[in-house]
């Protein structure tokens, strides 16, 4: 209780000098976030794809720009089975539904990939299906496709990404994977006052029947596969299948994972890589200036913790009014940050800039805060160390 | 009661700065006696307040307290001492400046490690006995010279002292308000039996107490009545 008292004079006693700290940590910290916000928004996109773009594979789909025959296909198939190697062959299906509600645009996708989606949701879970942002259908709503019930269990946010596997791109990396959605503005051209048909994504096993009935009569085929190679390749059995590939070059269209994977992870760690320096510096000027406000403090309130020692305090006392008066500087400053990261939020801002904060960003806010109130207890602990009670005494408090 | 034998103090042990403060001080201060210390500055006065009030430590020689030896005690049997024991009052107050003279007596009272029922009746106590009660709720940046030194002695009794040690008590006042502080401390001595150590430059100041000691570079020259 008592050091709590003295804490909190000490800290209203500093406060002048406590503002800049606390500026300039709470700016800090709202850096460190909104980097980690940016680096989350991205590593997300990647995270459900990088089971495939770690291993030997494909993507690729039958040469010519209309849907593929079914020619087309099986040639696909015969080339792959010609690879060394055992391979599952992964594609996207997608159909329409029609309900009370209006259209509804289904993007099925293959579970291992639905079950590592983690694009936030406004509402909801993941755990059925997950419909973009619209007023049109909500959270509980359901949805027939042929004699299959969906049940929509989450809403995701306004801009937001939706998994499809028909972009293809001589830069292809993993944002190509996905559409960008927005309630009121699609890549087609709409007409005055149309909205785009709202989507709903959906794991490829609660509808699987309907597929093996339903494909081509209502239900679509992505006309890109992932093909994913099961075991590991020796380096003459993928040069081998580079060649084959190659050779087949007027059948298909493809391009390895190894090249996807390699642009998506710099894609990824862009962001990091852009923001660290500056942070870094920052962070340097800033612990610089963290030093200095901390030893002009103590040494400012050197005096009256010598009164209180002298009072019948001990240094350890000294020592806990000190550190509980940094801690409510470090304290204020996390609050002010978490406070304009929540405006951020609440607004929706985040996904518009393209944040998206996690659980990685309270881990290390905190290792932030921590080190933060270490360093002011070292600095604290060095000015004491060489003053006496007596010289504290005589120091100029205020 | 308070005895002192042969005590030593060094500043700054075996640097080049080196400086006997303290050469072998002994004496004995008995119980509800007024006592002023004198001596030429640099003398080493305050030193001797300073470890008599465990705020300082000494190399050599033996300081009791009654019947508690204070040397090598750990640090919280110092604070105990400094709590319970001792109230220092100082020329400069060493007063919290901003908090108020009632929140300036309760410090003692929040670090005190006795059960103490009603904390803020007890420091109103104390101010009420150096006659200052009405200024309890004031900024202490708000008071004058002698209110502030008035603050400061009700902070050194509110936890009942057997000692109180005053270093310089009215070398900040005008003579008249340093008049009034001392007939506060021969009141304290009188009627309530406390001990009481003034150290003064002010030959009027000394002539009031019981016993002068006169230290003169680091050693007791004169211990009269
Ligand atoms: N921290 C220190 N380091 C070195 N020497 C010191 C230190 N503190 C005090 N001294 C020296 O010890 C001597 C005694 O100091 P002290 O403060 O006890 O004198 P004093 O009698 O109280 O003088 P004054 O009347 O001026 O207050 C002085 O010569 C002083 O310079
Ligand atoms: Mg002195």
């Amino acid at each position: 209780m008592k050091y709590l008292k003295y804490g909190f004079a000490q800290f209203c006693r500093s406060f002048s000098l406590y503002v800049i700290m606390i500026a300039e940590l709470a700016a800090i910290m709202l850096a460190l976030n909104i980097a980690i916000g940016s680096y989350n928004s991205r590593n997300m996109l990647y995270k459900p794809f990088e089971q495939y773009l770690t291993r030997d594979g494909w993507f690729i789909r039958s040469a010519g720009i209309d849907k593929p025959t079914e020619a087309e296909n099986d040639k696909l198939y015969e080339i792959i089975d010609t690879l060394e190697g055992e391979y599952e062959i992964i594609s996207f299906y997608s159909s329409t539904v029609s309900a009370e509600a209006g259209d509804l645009r289904l993007t099925i996708v293959n579970d291992d990939i639905y079950n590592l989606l983690c694009i936030p949701l406004e509402e909801g879970d993941y755990s059925e299906a997950v419909v973009t942002l619209n007023t049109d259908f909500g959270l509980g709503d359901t949805v027939r496709l042929g004699s299959t019930e969906l049940k929509i269990s989450g809403v995701l946010t306004e801009n937001t990404y939706v998994p499809d596997i028909n972009n293809y791109n001589i830069d292809m990396d993993v944002t190509k994977f996905y559409n960008v959605f927005q309630s009121n503005v699609q890549l087609v051209q709409l007409n005055e006052g149309e909205k785009p048909t709202p989507i709903m994504i959906l794991p490829q096993s609660a509808v699987q029947s309907e597929i093996d009935k339903n494909l081509n009569h209502g239900i679509y085929q992505s006309f890109y596969r992932l093909v994913v190679c099961r075991t590991e390749l020796t380096e003459q059995q993928r040069e081998h299948n580079a060649d084959i590939l190659a050779e087949n070059s007027m059948e298909i269209v493809y391009m390895p994972f190894s090249k996807i994977n390699k642009r998506s992870e710099i894609y990824v760690n862009e962001s990091l890589q852009k923001v660290i320096p500056i942070i870094v510096c920052v962070s340097v000027i800033a612990i610089f200036g963290i030093l200095c406000c901390c030893s002009i403090n103590v040494s400012r309130s050197m005096r009256n913790n010598a009164v209180l020692y002298v009072c019948g305090a001990t240094q350890k006392d000294m020592r806990i009014i000190n550190a509980v008066s940094d801690f409510l500087v470090v304290s204020v400053s996390l609050v002010i940050s978490i406070a304009v990261l929540k405006i951020i939020t609440l607004n929706g801002a985040d996904n518009s800039i393209g944040l998206v904060l996690g659980n990685n960003n309270i881990l290390v806010t905190t290792v932030f805060v921590i080190s933060v109130f270490i360093i002011t207890q070292i600095v604290s602990y060095l000015v004491f160390k060489k003053k006496t009670i007596r010289s504290m005494l005589v120091s100029g408090g205020f | 009661m308070i005895k002192l034998t042969n005590i030593q103090k060094v500043y700054n042990p075996r640097k080049a700065n080196e400086f006997e403060a303290l050469k072998g001080v002994s004496c004995e201060i008995e119980d509800g006696e007024l006592v002023a210390i004198i001596g030429k500055s640099g003398a080493g006065k305050s030193t001797l307040l300073h470890i008599l009030a465990c705020i300082d430590s000494y190399q050599s020689g033996e300081y009791v307290i009654d019947d508690i030896t204070v040397k090598k005690l750990s640090e919280k049997k110092y604070a105990r001492i400094r709590n319970e024991k001792v109230g220092m009052v100082m020329q400069d107050f060493a007063l919290v400046e901003d908090f108020t003279a009632l929140e300036n007596v309760m410090i003692p009272l929040s670090f005190s490690k006795k059960k103490i029922k009603n904390k803020k009746q007890k420091a109103l106590d104390a101010l009420k006995q150096v006659g200052i009660e009405e200024l309890a709720k004031k900024p202490c940046n708000k008071l004058s010279g002698g209110q502030k030194q008035r603050v400061a002695i009700a902070r050194a009794i509110v936890n009942e002292p057997s000692m109180i040690l005053a270093d310089e008590p009215t070398g900040a006042l005008d003579s008249k308000t340093g008049e009034e502080i001392m007939e506060l401390f021969k009141k304290l001595n009188r009627e309530e039996g406390r001990t009481v150590i003034i150290v003064t430059h002010d030959p009027k100041i000394a002539e009031q107490c019981d016993r002068i000691i006169e230290i003169s570079d680091g050693e007791i020259v004169k211990n009269a009545g």
